[in-house]
């Protein structure tokens, strides 16, 4: 224990004399962040969802609805599919869309004769951004929005969370210029949206966009924070220290102990900060402070095990740093690191949720949303079992002279 | 009176027929040797002649081949915790953590040799103060010079106070008064009580220092003894190494009491009682066969006419 503490000191010792590689460990992801933040705010780049609509009304005034998502900008970033509301159904079930919006019969009537009428949408449970997206139109349609679209659509910003009453208010001032004819059609409520999503996942704690994209960030942090502290393995072989450590009385299983716990010190800390960071600077909002710091700091200490097992297994340090680099760049591309999952093409994102960064990221979004799901005990599981069978794998490529080299 | 010492605890550290092999390649061939507390045992050898095989084999960093090894009583291999709890290692290269001050790498690795925390508080400036860097206690090791770092390096390994210490070539690359320091140690070590196992290619060190010595050359042991028996084995003769060119015609020279060690076409190595007189004959003898002196040095009986002796050329070349 004595020797695992001295372990774990000389490593945060080190890291705090030589903080350089550590910082650009950190430093990369972090402006990745402000980058992806800034193009996502902005209008260039937009995640794409794809939107089905059983139109079971099929009249004008459906149409004129449905139509409304596939125009100006709110086009670029929502595909929209007509299809029969059964196949809608067996789709989203597979997964393959954000969401589906039923429009049933009698709209038009309904719409016409100024009486309210129910929408439905179900949303995807494991995609958070687009179904939101989807809601969010529809929520302003139903408040009279669909005119502001077609009136002012190229100042809809839909990225923003909920319009405030403020942005209501503007609305409301900007649409008197449009027309009485407008101004009758848009007394709200006329329509009502029912949503329909897994009860699990309620009540949803509302996010800002950065926090969107924290998870994936700190996710990043702790796959490059990994990479180099475990690059440490080899630097200690190549100096010779631990073929010194080798030829004293304690195990280097104490060794590798005090390793993971330096580790999982200064996963804590950047955990910490980027949390605390990301709820004053970005607005990220956590349901479950707690629950989310040990989530992270749990997963990063498992991938940096498994990391860790590899670099014991490369055969020389550049091999390991090469090896290391080709893995972690698109484990955290795939896991949804770069860009959420929900912004992936399908196929790429259903990857991204089988890899061990991927999964937790996922994670750390219900975690930040609301109350945890069975799955997190799931998850946590196969995070154990990679943590554990890292640590075996390195002890045994120790045991097996891997000092000696 | 320090060589009388070893006889009274003899086996601190035994080897008995170790080989360690690389694939086909054996780096070590069955070297046998035995060291009581005490005593300062050399291990001599040229570049790759096996002194840091037989070090890691000794620390059980690589498992011998064949062969074993007590230290303190216990097999490094069965009982290898307790064999390496009495051990004490300054490797060939600085291994050290750069960044942590001299003070810090001494705290870590005497918890990691086994030191007690009471006795480490006590015990660093005490090693601090003897390899002389005390007043560098807190500086990061990475400022240090080759030479101190050599000597942080040595108070490494003897922090926890070892009852074996295994030191491998501590002078190497260090300038003539941290080697000076350096010895002093290793004397000083011997003389608690260690088990000193010196590692080097420096004849004059080991002539100086050890009260035992074994000569290993391509992994073989090829003389053990003191240093009066392995020079009664040179037979008081001195070493003679000429320079100049040689034919062939001058390997074949037959002078009485006088031996060809190695030749080369520029280079000649004899073996001769009384040198100094016999000079003008063994000239006279190379230019009637042809060749040229251009150069010579007399060397008295030493291990390094005794290895050259042994094996056919120089130890450093
Ligand atoms: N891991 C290894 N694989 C293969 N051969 C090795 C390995 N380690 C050492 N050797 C070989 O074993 C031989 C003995 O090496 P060793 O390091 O023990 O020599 P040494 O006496 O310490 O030399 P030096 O004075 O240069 O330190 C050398 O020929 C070396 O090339
Ligand atoms: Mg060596």
């Amino acid at each position: 224990m004595k020797f695992l503490l001295a372990v774990a000191r000389k490593d945060l010792l080190h890291i705090v004399r030589d903080p350089a590689g550590l910082a650009s460990s950190i430093g990369v992801p972090l402006v990745l962040l402000v980058l992806l933040t800034s193009v996502f705010g902005g209008e260039k780049v937009t995640p794409k969802g794809k939107l089905l609509i059983s139109d079971e009304d099929g009249s004008l005034v459906s149409r004129l609805l449905t139509s409304a998502f596939s125009q100006g900008e709110l086009a670029e970033m929502i595909e929209t599919e007509k299809v029969s509301t059964a196949d809608g159904k067996r789709r989203m079930d597979g997964g393959e869309a954000s969401a589906l919006l039923i429009v049933p019969k009698g709209l038009s009537e309904a719409f016409l004769d100024r009486k309210p009428f129910e929408l439905t949408l179900l949303k995807n449970p494991s995609q958070s951004i687009l179904p939101e997206l989807v809601e969010e139109v529809l929520s302003v349609f139903t408040e009279g929005g669909y005119y502001i679209q077609r009136v002012l659509g190229d100042e809809l910003t839909v990225f923003q969370s909920r319009p405030t009453d403020a942005a209501i208010a503007d609305i409301s001032v900007r649409l008197r210029g449009v027309g009485d004819a407008v101004r009758t059609l848009a007394d709200p409520p006329l329509i009502d949206v029912k949503m329909k999503q897994p009860a699990a996942r309620q009540p949803v704690k509302r996010t800002s966009f950065g926090g969107i994209l924290l998870p994936g960030m700190l996710m990043l942090s702790m796959l490059f924070l990994s990479q180099a502290m475990c690059a440490e393995i080899w630097r200690e072989r190549t100096k010779g220290t631990l073929r010194r450590l080798a030829m004293a009385p304690r195990p280097l299983a104490g060794w590798l102990l005090g390793r993971v716990l330096a580790a999982m010190v200064v996963l804590a800390a950047i955990v910490g900060i980027t949390l605390v960071g990301g709820h004053f600077g970005l607005g990220a909002e956590y349901a479950n402070p707690v629950g989310l710091f040990v989530w992270c700091v749990f997963s990063g200490a498992s991938i940096y095990l498994a990391i860790s097992a590899l670099q014991f297994h490369a055969s020389s340090d550049r091999a390991a740093a090469t090896f290391t680099n080709l893995l972690v760049l698109p484990l955290a591309l795939a896991g949804g690191s770069m860009a959420p999952l929900d912004s992936l093409p399908a196929s790429i994102a259903r990857i991204g949720r089988l890899t061990p960064n991927g999964a937790a990221v996922e994670q750390m979004r219900h975690l930040m949303a609301g109350p945890v799901g069975g799955d997190l005990f799931v998850v946590g599981a196969a995070l154990l079992c990679l943590g554990g069978a890292g640590f075996a794998l390195s002890l045994r490529a120790l045991r097996r002279g891997f000092a000696a080299g | 009176m320090i060589a009388a010492c070893y006889t009274d605890y003899p086996g601190m550290l035994e080897i008995e027929e170790l080989r360690k092999s690389y694939g086909d390649f054996t780096a070590v061939h069955s070297v046998s040797l035995r060291a009581g507390g005490g005593e300062v045992f050399g291990l001599l050898g040229p570049n790759g002649a096996g002194k840091t095989t037989t070090i890691h084999c000794i620390g059980g960093l690589l498992t011998p081949t064949s062969g074993h090894i007590r230290v303190n009583g216990h097999d490094v291999v069965r009982e290898g915790a307790k064999a390496r709890a009495s051990l004490g290692v300054a490797p060939q290269e600085i291994a050290l953590y750069e960044e942590l001050s001299a003070k810090e790498n001494l705290e870590f690795w005497g918890v990691a040799q086994g030191l007690a925390s009471s006795d480490l508080r006590a015990r660093i400036p005490e090693v601090l103060e003897q390899v002389g860097l005390l007043d560098r206690a807190k500086d990061p090791v990475k400022n240090f010079s080759g030479g101190m770092k050599r000597r942080m390096n040595f108070a490494c390994g003897i922090v926890h106070r070892p009852k074996v210490l295994l030191l491998d070539e501590p002078t190497a690359g260090v300038d003539p008064q941290s080697r000076v320091r350096i010895l002093e140690l290793v004397r000083a070590q011997a003389r608690e009580g260690a088990c000193v196992l010196y590692t080097t290619h420096y004849m004059e060190e080991a002539e100086a220092l050890c009260d035992r010595l074994a000569i290993v050359d391509h992994g073989r042991l090829i003389a053990q003894g003191t240093l009066g028996e392995l020079r009664a084995m040179l037979a008081e003769k001195d070493l003679v190494r000429l320079a100049g060119s040689f034919p062939a015609a001058v390997a074949a020279l037959r002078l009485a009491d006088i031996e060809v060690l190695q030749h080369a076409e520029d280079a000649l190595s004899l073996s001769v009682t009384q040198a100094a007189m016999r000079l003008p004959e063994i000239f006279g003898a190379i230019a009637a066969a042809g060749g040229e002196v251009r150069g010579a040095t007399v060397t008295q009986p030493s291990l390094e006419s005794l290895f050259i002796k042994l094996t056919g050329k120089e130890l450093r070349e």
